[in-house]
C-alpha cells in the first residue's frame, strides 16, 4: 500500500480545521457551470461558414472550418464569382489574430491621468458599465458646454453598416468630426480616374479577356488590390501568352512574373506616362471607336507640331488635340529617358504593344505612382492611357463594377437638436477645403478627408482644440508618417477611448480600452468588391463566441454609449437607433447592440433577400428569397458585366472622358472662388508649379522630394508587406515566420535593400545594421544587399518596427522596444494636396550609415 | 471511508482556494483565504506550506494591494503582454496560441463531469482559474458519490481527477509558474506560483495515485463486506 504520502494527512489533524471549512458545503463555482451530457463530443468533422477577410481592401469572400464553436481553418468562398476558390495568403493570419493571447481581454481605464511615449498609463479593468458611464458623461460634457464640436470619431477598417456609427453619431451628438483614414489608403489613386471619367473609385480590370497588362505603381500578386483572383489568374494570363509588363521602381511579386520590368526613378511616373501617351497618338494608335479621328484621315499627332482642333472630331472623349498641344507633343521617349530612367526604346516598344492590342490592354493603376506630393496630374497621366486607347469600359480593359443596390442607411437629420445642427457645420479637425489642402473628393472643395492632417489641427488647435475621441480600428501613430506628431497630439486629447483587438500604439495615449471583436469570426460583418468583372457582396454571422469580453464598436459600443446617454437625459441617439433600424422582417425595435447588429444587415441588404424591394430598386445580380438564405450562402454575386454602357454616359462635366478635364477646371475653379483667388495660385499652395490651362490636363510634374541629394543620396521606396493585414498581422508568429515572402526580406526581422552597387561604394556589407535618416527622423534596421532595386534607391516594407501590438509584434513590448524599424518614422508628413492623400512614394531622401 | 473523505475535502477546498489566488479583485485584506490555504497546505504538503506562509507575511506588510494588483495585471491580465500568461494551450501548443486542441480536450473532460466554463467568466475554457477551480469541483463530486454509494460513479470521477491532472495542469503548471517566478515584481505572487507548483507536482505524483489507491482498498473491503 502506498499510502505512506496519504497518511501524512492524520485526521486526527484535522480538528484544528473547523467544520465549516471542510463541511463540503462548496460555494457555488464562479467560473463553472452545469453542461449538458454529451455537449461536447470527440473532436468530429467541423463545417465551412461564410465569412469574409477584411485584412486589406480586397475584402474577399471566405469560409471559416468551425469545429465545436473554434475556428480551424480559413479558405475562399468559391461561391464567389469575383475569386472563385482562391485565397491569398493574408487571410489564413486571422485565425493566429483572433486566438492570440495578447488581445485586450476587457474594458480597462487609465489611472495614470499624464500622457506621453514614457508615461505608464496605468491600466486597470473595469466593467463594460463603469466604461461607458465615463464615456457618456465626457461626451455630455461637452455638450453642457456647447462644445460638442470638440468630439471626434477616427475610424479605421470598417463594415458595410459603418454608418450607424461614424456617420450619425457624431452628427447626432453634434459634431462634424467624422475622420476616416481613406487618405492614408488612396485618395490620389482615385484623383486619376474621378477627374478623366468621373469616378472616385478603384477599378475593376478584366483581365480574363484582356491582351496586355501594364501593372503601375501596383503589386497585385503580392499587396491590394484582389490579390486571392490575381495570384490564380496570372498563370492563365501567362500561359495564354498575354504580355505584362510591370512599372515599379522595385522588383516586386508581380514584376518577377511579367515580362517586362521597367523600374522608374521614383517619383517620376509622368514623365514616363505622358511618353507613352506622345507615342500612342504620334504612332497613330488611338482608338478610332473611342476617341475619334482626324477629319482627313491623316495623322496631324507629329512630335513638336500643333494640331488645330477642329480637325479632330472626337467621339467619346473630350480635349485630345488641346492635351497634345498642351503638353504631349514635346513629351518623346527621349525626353523621358534621362527623367525617367527607362531607356527610350523600352518605352516605345511598351506603348506600342500597349496600344496595338487595345481595346483588349489594362493598364492598372495603384498608389505607386501618384501617391505623391505632385501625383495628382500622373494619376490622371497613368489612367488617361485607357482612355486613348479605349480600353475604358470595354471588355478585357477598365471596368467599374456593378454594385449592388443598397438601401442607404438611415439619415439622422430628424434627431439631430439645435445645438447638433449648429455644431455639426463647424469646421473639421483635418482641414479639409481650406486653400492649402483642397481635398477634392467628387469635384467639390473639402469632399475629402485629410486624415494625417489632424495631428498638425490639433498641436497647433487650428481650428479648435477638440476634447474628447473615440477610434476604431485604427492606429494613426504607427500608420501615418511622422508618428511623433500623432504621439504628441493624442496626448494633447483631454480623453481618448481606443476601440481595438491588441494594444497596438495609439492605445497607449487612451483613457479607455475597449476591446473589439474580430471582424472574421466575432461579429457580424459585410463588405463587397470587385474583380474578375463582378462585384460581390459578403455576409458574415456570429461564427464563435467571442473569446474574451470583446464587442463590436459600430453596434455594440454604439448601443450602450446611447442607453448611457439616455440614461443621462440625452435620448436621441436611442430613440434613432431604435426608431429607425428596426427588425426589417418583424418590425421590432432592437432592445440590445446584438439586434442593432442584426437589424442594420438586414436593413441594408433587404433588397438582396427581399424580392419586392429587389424589383423596387431595379437590383443586379442574385436574388435571395429571404434572409436565411442570404446568410446560409453568404455571398451575392452581381450580374455580367455591361461594357460600353459609360461611354458618353460618363459623370464628368462633358458626360466624355476628359483628357481637358472640364470637371477638374471646374472644382479648382470653385474652391480657388471660396478663397478668392485664382487656380494658379492654389495650385502653387499645393506645391505644384503649373500655371494656365496646363492645370487641367494631365502634365508632367518635376516630382517634390524632401532631401537634398547631396545629403540624402537614396531615393526611399516605401511597399507593403504580402503578409500584412493592414499593419495589424505583425504579432502573428506566421507573419515573422514567412516574412521572407516578400522577396528579399528576412523572417523574423526587418531590413532596408540597397543595389550592391551602391552599397560597395559605401562599404557596408549584407546584414550590417544601419541607421537609416531621412529630412524627419531615423530609424535603425538590417541592411540587405538586393539586385532588385536600381542605384540611387533603397526599398523597405511597411509593416514591422511595432513598440505595440504585441509580445511577437515588438522586440520588447514592456519596454516599447521596436522589431525593426517603422516607415512611417523617416517618411514626411506631406500631401497631394488637390485629393488630401498622404504621400508616401517618390517624396523623399535618406542616407544610410553603419549603426 | 470517512477519513478518505475528509482528505478529499481538504484537496478539494486546497483547489478552491489555489483558483481564487487567481482572481481579481484581491479581497485578501478583508478575507481569510490564504490564512486558511496556509493551514490547509501544512497538512498535506510541507514545501507548499512554506511557500503559502510566505505568501501571508507578504500580504501582512503590504499596507494596500495596489502593487500587488499591477503585478497581477502584468502577469495574468494585459493590457499589454501578459507575463505569464494564464492558459493552457498556450504552453501545450506549437503555436503559443489561444482556444487550441487541448483547450476543447479540457472543455470535453469538463462535459464528461457535466460542467462548462461559465459564460460570464470572458476567458478561455483553460484558464488556470477555471482548471483549478474544476479539479476541486471533481473532488467534491467524487465525494458526493461516495455518500450515496456510488463506486462506479466515483471510479468515473477519479479516474477524470487523473485524467485531468496529467493531460492538463501538471502538463503546464512548471512553465507557467516559472513565468510568474521571473516575471512577478512581488513576493506574493512567486510564493504563490511556488505553492501552486508544488502542489500540483505531488498531486500529479503522488496524492492522487494515492487516493485511488486508497479509494481502491476501500472499495475492496466493502466489497468483501458485502
Amino acid at each position: 500500500m502506498k499510502l505512506s504520502r496519504r497518511g501524512f494527512l492524520k485526521v486526527s489533524a484535522v480538528a484544528g480545521i473547523t467544520a465549516f471549512l471542510l463541511s463540503g458545503c462548496k460555494k457555488d463555482s464562479e467560473v463553472l457551470e452545469t453542461s449538458k451530457p454529451g455537449e461536447i463530443q470527440p473532436l468530429v468533422q467541423g463545417e465551412w461558414k461564410p465569412s469574409g477577410c477584411l485584412g486589406c481592401t480586397s475584402a474577399c469572400a471566405k469560409q471559416v472550418y468551425i469545429v465545436d464553436g473554434r475556428a480551424i481553418k480559413i479558405r475562399a468562398n468559391d461561391e464567389s464569382k469575383v475569386h472563385g476558390g482562391n485565397s491569398c495568403p493574408r487571410a489564413h493570419l486571422a485565425v493566429q489574430q483572433v486566438y492570440d493571447a495578447d488581445r485586450i481581454k476587457q474594458p480597462m481605464k487609465r489611472t495614470n491621468p499624464k500622457k506621453g511615449i514614457n508615461e505608464d498609463p496605468g491600466f486597470v479593468p473595469i466593467s463594460w458599465d463603469e466604461a461607458m458611464d465615463t464615456f457618456a458623461e465626457k461626451v455630455l460634457e461637452l455638450r453642457a458646454n456647447d462644445e460638442s464640436h470638440k468630439f471626434i470619431l477616427f475610424r479605421g477598417r470598417y463594415t458595410n453598416i459603418n454608418d450607424i456609427f461614424y456617420s450619425s453619431l457624431p452628427k447626432i451628438i453634434g459634431s462634424p468630426n467624422n475622420i476616416s483614414h481613406s487618405s492614408i489608403c488612396a485618395e490620389a489613386e482615385k484623383f486619376g480616374p474621378y477627374y478623366t471619367q468621373g469616378y472616385w473609385n478603384y477599378r475593376d480590370y478584366d483581365v480574363q479577356n484582356t491582351k496586355y497588362m501594364i501593372c503601375w505603381g501596383v503589386d497585385p500578386l503580392c499587396s491590394n488590390r484582389q490579390v486571392s483572383h490575381y495570384l490564380n489568374v496570372f498563370g492563365d494570363l501567362l500561359k495564354k501568352g498575354v504580355k505584362i509588363a510591370t512599372i515599379d521602381p522595385k522588383y516586386s511579386s508581380t514584376a518577377a512574373k511579367s515580362q517586362v520590368w521597367m523600374p522608374v526613378i521614383p517619383g517620376q511616373d509622368g514623365a514616363l506616362a505622358t511618353a507613352m501617351a506622345h507615342v500612342i497618338l504620334a504612332e497613330g494608335l488611338w482608338s478610332r471607336e473611342f476617341v475619334g479621328e482626324f477629319t482627313d484621315g491623316n495623322n496631324a499627332f507629329i512630335k513638336g507640331k500643333n494640331v488645330k482642333e477642329e480637325t479632330f472630331e472626337e467621339i467619346h472623349t473630350h480635349g485630345v488635340v488641346k492635351w497634345w498641344n498642351l503638353e504631349l507633343k514635346d513629351r518623346t521617349p527621349e525626353w523621358a529617358a534621362p527623367i525617367c530612367g527607362i531607356d527610350a526604346d523600352t518605352i516605345r516598344t511598351v506603348a506600342i504593344e500597349f496600344a496595338k492590342a487595345a481595346p483588349h490592354s489594362i493598364v492598372f493603376m495603384g498608389g505607386g505612382s501618384n501617391m505623391q506630393v505632385r501625383g495628382a496630374y500622373n494619376s490622371m497621366a497613368v489612367h488617361a492611357l485607357n482612355g486613348l486607347v479605349g480600353s475604358i469600359d470595354h471588355e478585357g480593359g477598365v471596368l467599374q463594377g456593378r454594385s449592388p443596390k443598397l438601401l442607404e442607411m438611415p439619415k439622422p437629420d430628424e434627431y439631430m437638436d439645435e445645438m447638433a445642427k449648429t455644431n455639426s457645420k463647424k469646421k473639421k479637425m483635418d482641414q479639409r477645403g481650406t486653400k492649402e489642402f483642397p481635398a477634392l473628393k467628387d469635384g467639390k472643395s473639402g469632399g475629402g478627408v485629410v486624415t494625417n492632417r489632424v495631428a498638425d489641427a490639433i498641436l497647433s488647435e487650428d481650428p479648435y482644440l477638440p476634447k474628447v475621441a473615440i477610434g476604431y480600428f485604427v492606429n494613426l501613430n504607427y500608420s501615418c508618417p511622422e508618428t511623433e506628431r500623432w504621439n504628441k497630439a493624442l496626448s494633447k486629447l483631454e480623453f481618448f477611448a481606443h476601440c481595438v483587438t491588441h494594444y497596438s500604439e495609439m492605445s497607449h495615449f487612451a483613457d479607455l480600452l475597449l476591446p473589439s471583436t474580430h471582424h472574421m469570426f466575432e461579429q457580424m460583418t459585410s463588405s463587397a468588391q470587385k474583380a474578375n468583372s463582378y462585384t460581390h457582396l459578403w455576409m458574415t454571422q456570429r461564427l464563435i463566441d467571442p473569446v474574451f469580453d470583446v464587442k463590436n464598436p459600430e453596434t455594440e459600443v454604439a448601443w450602450m454609449l446611447a442607453e448611457k446617454l439616455a440614461e443621462k437625459g440625452f435620448a436621441n441617439l436611442l430613440d434613432f437607433y431604435k426608431t429607425e433600424l428596426k427588425d426589417p422582417e418583424t418590425g421590432a425595435e432592437p432592445t440590445t447592440g446584438l439586434e442593432l447588429e442584426l437589424y442594420a444587415y438586414k436593413y441594408l441588404t433587404k433588397s438582396i433577400w427581399d424580392s419586392a424591394t429587389y424589383d423596387e430598386m431595379k437590383n443586379n445580380g442574385d436574388m435571395f428569397n429571404n434572409w436565411q438564405e442570404f446568410v446560409d450562402k453568404g455571398v451575392w454575386n452581381s450580374s455580367s458585366y455591361k461594357f460600353k454602357a459609360l461611354w458618353s454616359e460618363m459623370k464628368t462635366e462633358t458626360k466624355k472622358f476628359e483628357f481637358y478635364s472640364e470637371t477638374l477646371k471646374k472644382a479648382l475653379t470653385e474652391h480657388a472662388e471660396k478663397h478668392s483667388t485664382n487656380v494658379d495660385d492654389i495650385l502653387k499652395t499645393c506645391k505644384y508649379t503649373v500655371k494656365g490651362e496646363l492645370a487641367f490636363v494631365p502634365h508632367y510634374e518635376v516630382p517634390y522630394v524632401e532631401g537634398k541629394v547631396e545629403q540624402y543620396p537614396f531615393a526611399f521606396i516605401d511597399s507593403k508587406s504580402r503578409l500584412a493585414r493592414e499593419g495589424r498581422s505583425a504579432n502573428c508568429s506566421w507573419f515573422q515566420e514567412f516574412k521572407d515572402s516578400d522577396p528579399g526580406d528576412i523572417k523574423w526581422g526587418d531590413c532596408i535593400k540597397m543595389n550592391p552597387k551602391d552599397a560597395s561604394k559605401l562599404g557596408l556589407q549584407d546584414g550590417d545594421l544601419v541607421k537609416v535618416t531621412s529630412p524627419t527622423g531615423e530609424l535603425t534596421t538590417t541592411l540587405k544587399l538586393w539586385e532588385g532595386v536600381r542605384p540611387a534607391t533603397v526599398q523597405k516594407n511597411y509593416g514591422q518596427g511595432h513598440w505595440a501590438m504585441g509580445h511577437v509584434a515588438a522586440a520588447d513590448f514592456d519596454k516599447k522596444i521596436a522589431r525593426g524599424g517603422n516607415n512611417n518614422d523617416i517618411i514626411p508628413a506631406d500631401f497631394e494636396r488637390l485629393s488630401g492623400s498622404t504621400a508616401y512614394y517618390g517624396s523623399f531622401r535618406v542616407r544610410i550609415e553603419k549603426a | 471511508m470517512e477519513d478518505f473523505l475528509v482528505r478529499e475535502r481538504v484537496r478539494a477546498k486546497t483547489y478552491e482556494l489555489l483558483a481564487q489566488c487567481y482572481k481579481l479583485p484581491l479581497t485578501f485584506k478583508d478575507d481569510n483565504t490564504i490564512e486558511v490555504l496556509h493551514k490547509l497546505l501544512s497538512l498535506v504538503n510541507e514545501e507548499a506550506a512554506i511557500y503559502a506562509k510566505e505568501m501571508k507575511d507578504a500580504l501582512d506588510n503590504y499596507s494596500n494591494l495596489d502593487e500587488m494588483k499591477f503585478d497581477f495585471l502584468a502577469l495574468f491580465v494585459g493590457p499589454k503582454t501578459l507575463l505569464a500568461p494564464p492558459y493552457g494551450s498556450v504552453y501545450m501548443e506549437e503555436q503559443g496560441q489561444i482556444m487550441g486542441v487541448s483547450t476543447y480536450d479540457a472543455m470535453r473532460i469538463y462535459n464528461e463531469a457535466g460542467l462548462k466554463k461559465s459564460e460570464d467568466f470572458k476567458e478561455p475554457p483553460d484558464h488556470v482559474r477555471v482548471e483549478l477551480e474544476f479539479m476541486s469541483t471533481l473532488i467534491q463530486q467524487t465525494i458526493e458519490s461516495c455518500e450515496k454509494s456510488e463506486p462506479q460513479e466515483s471510479v468515473h470521477k477519479i479516474e477524470l481527477q487523473l485524467e485531468f491532472l496529467s493531460k492538463h495542469l501538471a502538463g503546464w503548471v512548471k512553465p507557467f509558474t516559472n513565468n510568474i517566478i521571473s516575471n512577478a515584481k512581488t513576493t506574493f505572487y512567486r510564493s504563490l506560483a511556488k505553492a501552486t507548483e508544488s502542489f500540483i507536482r505531488q498531486e500529479f505524483l503522488e496524492d492522487s495515485i494515492a487516493m485511488k489507491e486508497e479509494f481502491n482498498e476501500l472499495n475492496k473491503l466493502t466489497d468483501n463486506i458485502n
